[in-house]
C-alpha cells in the first residue's frame, strides 16, 4: 500500500487466514471423514479430525463402485463423472456459441424491437430457471 | 453501449439472434407462460381434469397462513444471507486487497467454494451439525449451547444461513475485489498525503465509490437467496422442524410435487417471478442512476 502500517497489516493477515480457516473448514471435515470406515464415523461423538486410515477403499468405492458395509451396492461413480463433464462441456461452449452471435448483432446492429430483444435475454439471467418451471409437466398417468 | 462502427442489413442481426431468442423462447417463455396459464386453473393430482378458476388460487394463498410464514421466512432468510454474505465478503475483499505477501493465495482459498453446487454445501454444513458426529455441534454443546437443527426452528435457520452464506461469499468477494482495483490510487494517495487514517479513507473514498457494486451485489445476493438455496435446504433441513426453514421457493416445489397442488404451486410460482422482475427493474431503472459515484 501506500505507507507502512504493520499493525493493520497483521491484522490484515490475521483476518485472512481466519477466513480462509472458516472457509475451507467444511471441506476439510468433509476430506477427512472420506479417510475413515463408515463405523469409524458412525461410532464417533464427535467426528474425529485426524484423517484415518481408510483413503484407498473409499475412493475405490466411490470411483468404481461395490458393496458397501452396511450390505447396500452403489454404482461406480467415474461414468457419472465423465457424463457430467462432457454434459457440462457441451452447454458451455453452446452457450458461449449462440450468446456470442446475439451479443454482437444487439451491439453492432441497430434494428426493430432492439431493446426489447435485449430485455428477453437479459430478464433469463435474472428469472431463475426454477422459478420459470417449478411445477411439475404434465405427465400421462400410466398404471393401465 | 453506443459503437461507432455500425453494420446495416436488414435480416443478419435477426440471424444472429435467433438461436439465442429460441432457446429463450422455448426453455423460458414457454414454460414461464405455462405457469401462469396454471395457476388460474384448478387440477386434480393426475392431470385427468381440469378447470377454470381465475383468481382463486391467489387468493387461496393470502389466505393461508403457511403461505405467510412462509414469505416470512424467506424475507429473515434473505435478509440475513445478504447482508452477511456482503459483509463478510467486503472486509475479506478490503483486507485481500491490502496485503502484499501472499495475496494470491488468500484470494484462491476465499474465491474456491463458488465452485461448490449448493446441495454439496449443503450437505458440508450438515455433516458440520449434524447431532451424533457433527464436530460444530459438539463444540457448541460443550460450550454449553444445545445445538439441535432438527428441533430447534432457530438453529435450523442459522445452519442455511451459514451454508447459504459460505456458498455467496466468494462471488461476493470477487465483485469487492474488482471493484476495490477500479478505485484510483490517486485519490487514495491524495487523502493519505492529506493525513487521513485508513479507517476514514474507506468510509469517505473507497465505500462511496464501491456503492453500484455494493447494491448490484444487494439485489444478486437477494435473488439467490430467494431461488438457488433450494437445494442447500433441501440437503440440510427440508425445511424443518415443521415448516419453520421452508422458503418460498421451497414450499413451491412441496406444494407442486409432493402435495400435487398444481394451481397453488404455480400461483406461487408466478408470486416469485414477478418479486424478481420488481428486484430486477429497481436494480438496473432505479440504482443505477441514482447511486453516488
Amino acid at each position: 500500500m501506500i505507507e507502512r502500517r504493520p499493525v493493520l497489516d497483521f491484522v490484515s493477515h490475521a483476518v485472512l487466514i481466519i477466513g480462509v480457516a472458516i472457509i475451507a473448514f467444511p471441506v476439510y471435515v468433509a476430506f477427512v471423514a472420506s479417510t475413515q470406515t463408515a463405523a469409524q464415523i458412525t461410532g464417533s461423538n464427535p467426528l474425529s479430525l485426524v484423517p484415518g486410515n481408510n483413503i484407498v477403499s473409499s475412493y475405490t468405492l466411490a470411483l468404481m463402485g461395490g458393496k458397501v458395509a452396511a450390505g447396500g451396492t452403489i454404482p461406480p461413480g467415474w461414468p457419472m463423472l465423465w457424463i457430467s463433464f462432457v454434459v457440462a462441456m457441451v452447454i458451455a461452449l453452446g452457450k458461449i456459441a449462440i450468446s456470442i452471435i446475439s451479443a454482437f448483432a444487439i451491439v453492432y446492429f441497430r434494428f426493430p424491437f432492439r431493446g426489447l430483444v435485449f430485455w428477453m435475454i437479459f430478464i433469463t439471467l435474472m428469472l431463475p430457471w426454477r422459478c420459470a418451471s417449478a411445477r411439475p409437466t404434465r405427465w400421462s398417468p400410466t398404471w393401465d | 453501449m453506443e459503437k461507432r462502427v455500425r453494420f446495416k442489413s436488414a435480416w443478419l442481426p435477426w440471424l444472429l439472434v435467433a438461436p439465442q431468442m429460441a432457446v429463450v423462447l422455448v426453455f423460458f417463455f414457454w414454460p414461464a407462460g405455462q405457469t401462469l396459464y396454471q395457476s388460474v386453473l384448478q387440477e386434480d393430482a393426475f392431470g385427468m381434469s381440469r378447470q377454470f378458476v381465475g383468481w382463486q388460487n391467489f387468493e387461496r394463498l393470502w389466505e393461508d397462513p403457511s403461505y405467510l410464514d412462509s414469505f416470512y421466512t424467506t424475507a429473515i432468510f434473505s435478509l440475513l444471507v445478504a447482508v452477511l454474505g456482503i459483509c463478510i465478503a467486503l472486509l475479506l475483499a478490503v483486507m485481500a486487497n491490502r496485503v502484499v505477501r501472499g495475496a494470491a493465495i488468500y484470494k484462491t482459498l476465499l474465491i474456491w467454494p463458488y465452485a461448490v453446487a449448493p446441495v454439496v454445501a449443503g450437505v458440508l454444513w450438515l455433516m458440520m451439525f449434524a447431532s451424533p458426529w457433527g464436530v460444530v455441534a459438539y463444540a457448541l454443546q460443550a460450550l454449553g449451547d444445545g445445538w439441535n437443527h432438527l428441533l430447534s426452528g432457530t438453529d435450523a435457520m442459522a445452519l442455511i444461513v451459514m451454508a447459504s452464506v459460505w456458498k455467496q461469499i466468494s462471488y461476493n468477494f470477487l465483485f469487492f475485489l474488482a471493484g476495490l482495483q477500479s478505485v484510483p490510487s490517486s485519490v487514495i494517495e491524495a487523502a493519505t498525503i492529506d493525513g487521513a487514517s485508513p479507517w476514514r479513507r474507506f468510509w469517505n473514498i473507497v465505500f462511496p465509490l464501491l456503492s453500484p457494486t455494493t447494491f448490484f451485489l444487494l439485489v444478486m445476493n437477494v435473488i439467490y437467496a430467494f431461488f438457488d438455496t433450494f437445494a442447500i435446504v433441501d440437503a440440510a433441513t427440508q425445511g424443518g422442524p415443521g415448516k419453520d426453514t421452508s422458503i418460498l421457493v421451497y414450499k413451491v416445489n412441496y406444494d407442486g410435487f409432493k402435495a400435487l397442488d398444481m394451481g397453488g404451486s404455480a400461483a406461487q410460482s408466478a408470486v416469485l417471478m414477478a418479486i424478481v422482475i420488481l428486484l430486477t427493474v429497481f436494480q438496473f431503472r432505479f440504482v443505477e442512476k441514482k447511486v453516488q459515484y
